[in-house]
């Protein structure tokens, strides 16, 4: 008998492999890692309950895999978030098809996707810390991919810096746990385990990107290939939410601190601020889609800190809303990145006459990032608002200034990407900077098939209600 | 192999203040000279000695994983940091070599004087912290170790633009995180983790220097640009 959890971890791992060989063709790459992620949703669909047989290999989802002790399960309510967690990998694989994003993309994807997993399977839970650093390790080169030069490694060395920062906390916690346990007296025991959860939501604040002072989110959009960031923003923090979720369920005395909830509350009221304030004011498109995921981490936090069922839906909608988002609108920086070799607004104007595929993924992908009706992105926030707006207010206005915000950032963009071209770079402006000649057909179906996508999530969010409800009512913490 | 662990139990037994003063003055080296091919035997003695205190608490051979680990790492870091050297070299910008052998010595007591004094400031304060807050575990003086390597580790991050020794503050925070740790929960997996930690971190860090010093890809090997300048950074601030 095989341990699910054993496939779940090797499978993107051994589609790493091809997809290192076949880096130079990019569609092929594509299509190992989706085959990967292929493998572990069908591992997860299909083996609920019930052993799963493949002739004579019986794969056996709730069986521990025990390495050094520790071990590695599915648990019922782990299930469907992996299986989300896969899916929405596979949409930023998917978009990456058409567009060079490095040679680490791809492999080193698959590999963060096995260390996330990792980290929401293994329990004790502060080696699910050390699951966390190895994914921010392949992380730091995947923002970095080919690029070269002094300072170019900013972003990547923060990233790195704030997960190596969460990792003592998370041991930390553990030992706090530990050494909480064993207080028997129960009026002293939520003081014990105090020191504990103040830990874990440190950890959890750092690796989410939420301190607005010192956080990952602006440097890495700055500096890393637009579809890496939009990787690291969809399926990173939907999987650092997933654990927040698991903590919540396996720990009352986590979920029982009355100020883990106003933590939360706090760190994504920042968060927000931070996205509200820097959003209209940005220079560039890296930087307006640093701001959305400035918006999008707050609102993740606010759902946080409430305990309802909808809270949960609403993560999870959030975060497949998340990737659609962010992955288009990075779709489209993408395209003028390679192009006009910045996407500064200085230097990109007139772009939007040459690539209107780019613009075009700009523009929907900024409009759901800033939640306007008809995509994906407003559906998210409106359900988000149905959780936060009962209980405050002026949260509620903070997330609909702070989509705005954003919004007119995207608006910014798309006006320095019609802007009239200067005289002086008229000769320059028309020499494309690469010397490969893109595939435009395949980059306007892809961009056609993200925008329907985002469309049809908007109109019928209902197609996700298969999984999404399921993964509502098997956390069980608020009932 | 097992001369090795012996080696390591028997250093184990040694005084804590000889170790400890040993780890201050690596410290300090590598806080003071920024030039990998000072820093970077500086941490390679750290990091025995780190395995030194390390055998306080646990197997010998357990934690002979840290010094091996270590070793590895600084391996890695040094041929990155040649090789981006190298690549400074050819284009006429001063090397780690040409810095050691013409000293410039006007601009040295500022630049030193000032980061002795962070130094001094940083491990007064360890020293501090480990007699108000001692980390719990019983073993004072890793947790003294633990104090001074965190600190010192976050200092060098915070004061150095340098993508290997922003590395290096990172592999010293850990080697903290690891002395702090370690008497709380003395497991072969936890050794082994966090070693291996170590080396994803260390290779992390290698390929980030490469980049930092611009050797990732060779200009004179393309007569093209990369085809890849969706990956171009914004040059230019507006």
């Amino acid at each position: 008998m095989i341990p699910a959890s054993l496939l779940i971890v090797l499978a993107p791992i051994a589609a790493a492999v091809p997809a290192l060989l076949l880096r130079r063709w990019r569609l092929l790459e594509t299509l190992a890692a989706l085959i990967g992620c292929a493998v572990v949703i069908f591992l997860l669909v299909y083996s609920p309950d019930a052993p799963l047989r493949l002739g004579d290999v019986i794969i056996q989802s709730s069986a521990p895999l025990n390495i050094l002790g520790r071990e590695l399960t599915v648990r019922p309510y782990d299930r469907l978030p992996l299986l989300l967690i896969y899916i929405v990998a596979a949409i930023v694989f998917a978009l990456g098809a058409r567009i060079a994003q490095g040679w680490t993309f791809i492999p080193l994807g698959l590999g963060i996707l096995a260390a996330l997993s990792v980290a929401l399977m293994i329990r004790p839970f502060v080696f699910a810390g050390l699951a966390l650093e190895a994914a921010a390790a392949m992380s730091a080169i995947m923002i970095q991919a080919e690029r070269n030069g002094k300072g170019s490694a900013t972003g990547a060395l923060r990233y790195l810096i704030i997960f190596t920062l969460a990792l003592p906390a998370f041991l930390g916690a553990g030992y706090a746990a530990d050494r909480a346990s064993g207080v028997a007296d129960l009026a002293l025991q939520a003081e014990a385990y105090a020191p504990a959860a103040i830990l874990l939501c440190i950890a959890l604040g750092l690796v989410f990107g939420a301190f607005p002072a010192f956080t990952w989110t602006h440097p890495v959009a700055k500096d890393a290939p637009p579809l890496a960031t939009a990787f690291l923003a969809s399926v990173g923090v939907a999987a650092a939410g997933f654990l927040f979720l698991g903590f919540a369920q396996d720990f009352a005395w986590f979920r029982d601190q009355p100020f883990v909830g106003d933590f939360m509350n706090l760190l994504g009221l920042l968060t927000l601020v931070l996205g509200a304030t820097l959003g209209w004011a940005q220079r560039s498109l890296g930087r307006v889609l640093a701001a959305g995921i400035s918006v999008e981490v707050g609102c993740m936090f606010l759902l946080l800190s409430h305990t309802a069922p909808l809270t949960v839906e609403a993560l999870a909608f959030g975060t497949v809303a998340r990737a659609v988002s962010l992955g288009v609108f990075a779709l489209g920086i993408a395209m003028i990145r390679e192009r006009a070799g910045s996407d500064e607004f200085i230097n990109i104007a007139g772009q939007g006459r040459l690539q209107p595929w780019a613009a075009l993924a700009i523009g929907i992908g900024g409009m759901s990032l800033a939640g306007l009706p008809g995509t994906v992105g407003f559906v998210s926030r409106w359900t988000t608002a149905r959780v936060i707006g009962v209980h405050d207010l002026e949260a509620l206005v903070l997330i609909l200034v702070a989509g705005a915000s954003v919004g007119v950032g995207m608006v910014r963009g798309l006006s320095a990407l019609y802007a009239t071209v200067p005289a002086t770079s008229l000769d320059t402006e028309v020499t494309p900077i690469s010397a490969a000649r893109p595939n435009m057909r395949g980059r306007a179906a892809l961009v056609t098939l993200a925008i329907a996508l985002i469309i049809a999530l908007g109109i019928a969010p209902g197609i996700t209600e298969s999984i999404i409800q399921p993964i509502s009512s098997n956390y069980t913490f608020y009932k | 192999m097992s001369e090795l662990v012996s080696l390591l139990d028997r250093l184990s037994q040694l005084a804590a203040t000889p170790l400890l003063v040993s780890l201050a003055i690596s410290i300090v080296f590598i806080l003071l000279f920024r030039n990998w091919r000072l820093a970077l035997p500086a941490l390679i003695v750290q990091y025995v000695i780190v395995g030194i205190m390390l055998a306080r608490v646990i197997e010998p051979g357990v934690a002979l994983i840290k010094p091996l680990a270590g070793a590895l790492v600084c391996m890695a870091l040094s041929i990155a940091a040649q090789r981006a050297d190298d690549v400074r070299a050819r284009r006429g910008e001063s090397v780690a070599v040409e810095r050691i052998r013409h000293v410039a010595w006007r601009s040295v007591p500022a630049q030193v004087l000032l980061r002795a004094i962070a130094a001094t400031l940083v491990l007064t304060a360890a020293f501090g912290a480990t007699g108000r807050f001692p980390l719990p575990g019983g073993a004072r003086e890793l947790g003294l170790g633990a104090y001074m390597l965190l600190a010192s580790g976050l200092l060098l991050i915070a004061i150095t633009p340098e993508a290997l020794n922003i590395g290096v503050g990172l592999l010293m925070f850990i080697s903290g995180v690891e002395l702090g740790y370690t008497p709380l929960e003395p497991s072969i997996s936890v050794s082994v983790l966090l070693g291996f930690m170590t080396l994803a971190v260390g290779i992390a860090i290698s390929y980030l220097t490469l980049a930092d010093g611009g050797a990732l890809v060779e200009p004179s090997r393309h007569k093209h640009p990369p085809s890849d300048t969706a990956l171009t950074a914004p040059t230019q601030e507006s």
